[in-house]
């Protein structure tokens, strides 16, 4: 494997000879794939994103631990986004930026902050009348056991990564991963009957919680298909996730538009149209960076196919490496 | 002619919860939210004189006439600004939303912005019909009035425009235009 430091490609990007798509570096002329990016290191950044004490309130320090760690311009873009979103505050925003973190070993970052997540997302989603609603109607002990589920899933994961059992391993990341998957779909079944993009009375910001939900599980169910080594089922699982997120990501921003303010039709002058287009607007560069990395997780495992290099064996020699990101060339 | 006019327009560009809360200032039935003809003969019909709206086509009466209505209302507002031309009907509605903008940013949240509203509407009904008239006439002249003012009072009572009907369907008409505004942008 040949790494080289993101500086090398940084001034051709700042040019525009190069340009980012998800996680892949492309030439802008050609569309010739240069490389792809990936986070390295156990210390990784993402490991210093800090779950705020109370997820609701309007304080900065959520902010000021973002701005600390961010140095990167895949997650300072994705930054500014959510904080003109005003939700890097929110719970469900830092789960997403952490999420979509390019590394699997972000991902076992992840799993560490569920524990916290797990009491902060419910009082987050408490709050809100509508999400309250949705919860009770899906009662609120099942809620609390399949959350439970799903963190079981994620440790499992995080311990896939550093046992030396090789036949344990394989059985945790089997576990983890149908864990993962069926939560996939449970989430994508609320967002696809809440059609949680055009419900006026769901707060956007909610909508970006549930979103965030379904994206954790679908990494979760990546990440775990991709350790277990079978790069074909990967390919083939990831096939559907990319046409599933390609659908839930793709936002009709009218209709969208209409749906809030059609919900305060009754009232006068109650929609501030300056904000919400910024707000749809930033919703949808969001929605499309999540679907561009996800779209480009293909490339990676092809990449090792073609290498013949084992995904664990690929992922353990990054572990080795000093924080950051790297640029990992094409063949 | 007025059937293209404005309000038509604006009617056939609104979604049906924009007609449907339109429905509901005119006290109009659910069953009229998709009739724009019917709207708009509504609320021609509070914005004019009754007597007058008895010569005149159910869609005749002109946007603008409204408008100059509404701006007559505002401007014994606080929120009165003088500079407007009052011919053309795009710019008197530009410049009604800079003073609904105004009104909103000073009373800060939606049920006062109503109240403030409805209140532009009571003043011009009172200030044109008994108030107007009798400061001419002065003191003296007022007393002995009295029995044609209060005449004047009823009659008028029952024949004017309902003015905060019709304010308030300005204001959503407005609105409706202020999301078109919005939708144009999101298509950049």
């Amino acid at each position: 494997m040949e790494f080289s430091i993101p500086n090398e490609f940084i001034a051709k990007m700042a040019s525009g000879e190069y340009i980012r798509y998800g996680t892949l570096i492309k030439d802008s002329l050609s569309g010739k794939i240069i490389g792809h990016v990936k986070e390295v290191g156990m210390d990784s950044l993402l490991k210093d994103f800090k779950i705020p004490t109370n997820p609701l309130s309007a304080g900065t320090e959520a902010i000021k631990v973002v701005s600390g760690v961010v140095q990167n311009f895949q997650l300072k873009e994705m930054k500014q986004l959510l904080e003109s979103m005003q939700l890097v505050n929110n719970i469900g925003a830092l789960a997403s930026v952490a999420t979509l973190g390019v590394s699997v070993i972000g991902f076992a970052v992840v799993t560490k902050k569920l524990n916290q997540l797990e009491e902060k997302l419910d009082v987050a989603l408490e709050k809100v009348d509508r999400v309250l609603e949705i919860v009770q109607n899906l009662n609120m002990k099942q809620e609390v056991l399949e959350f439970a589920e799903v963190k079981t899933a994620s440790e499992q994961l995080h311990n896939a990564l550093f046992t030396e059992d090789s036949i344990r391993r394989k059985d945790l990341l089997t576990q983890a991963n149908v864990t993962f998957h069926k939560y996939k779909n449970y989430y994508l079944k609320i967002a696809q009957d809440k059609s949680i993009w055009y419900d006026g009375q769901l707060p956007l910001e909610v909508a970006h919680e549930l979103y965030a939900r379904y994206i954790t599980c679908v990494m979760g169910q990546l990440y775990s298909e991709f350790l277990l080594g079978d790069l074909s089922c990967f390919r083939e699982s990831w096939k559907v996730i990319n046409r599933e997120v390609a659908d839930i990501s793709n936002i009709d921003k009218i209709k969208m538009l209409r749906s809030k303010s059609d919900e305060k039709s009754f009232e006068l002058f109650a929609t501030n149209y300056d904000d919400l287009v910024i707000q749809i607007n930033n919703t949808q560069k969001i929605l499309l960076e999540t679907n561009h990395r996800i779209e480009s997780m293909d490339y990676e495992a092809q990449y090792l196919l073609k290498s013949k290099i084992e995904p664990f064996e690929y992922l353990k020699e990054l572990q080795k490496m000093d924080n950051g990101l790297v640029l990992i060339k094409a063949n | 002619m007025p059937k293209n006019d404005t309000i038509f327009k604006r009617l056939e560009q609104s979604t049906q919860a924009e007609r449907k809360s339109i429905c509901e200032i005119l006290k109009l039935d659910d069953k009229y939210t998709n009739n724009i003809e019917k709207i708009s003969a509504e609320f021609r019909s509070v914005s004019g004189h009754t007597v007058a709206n008895v010569f005149r086509d159910p869609h005749e009466y002109k946007y603008l006439d409204i408008l100059k209505d509404t701006w007559s209302g505002v401007k014994n507002s606080n929120y009165f600004n003088p500079k407007v031309d009052l011919s053309k009907e795009m710019l008197l509605e530009n410049r009604l939303e800079v003073v609904f903008d105004s009104i909103l940013k000073n009373t800060k949240n939606t049920k006062k912005f109503k109240d403030e509203i409805s209140s532009c509407g009571s003043i011009y009904t009172v200030t044109d019909v008994v108030v107007g008239p009798a400061g001419v006439a002065g003191v003296l002249t007022k007393l002995i009035s009295l029995p044609i003012t209060v005449a004047t009072t009823v009659v008028g009572s029952v024949t004017a425009p309902s003015y905060r009907k019709s304010f308030f369907v300005v204001v959503k008409l407005i609105e409706i235009k202020r999301r078109l505004r919005a939708e144009e942008k999101l298509k950049d």
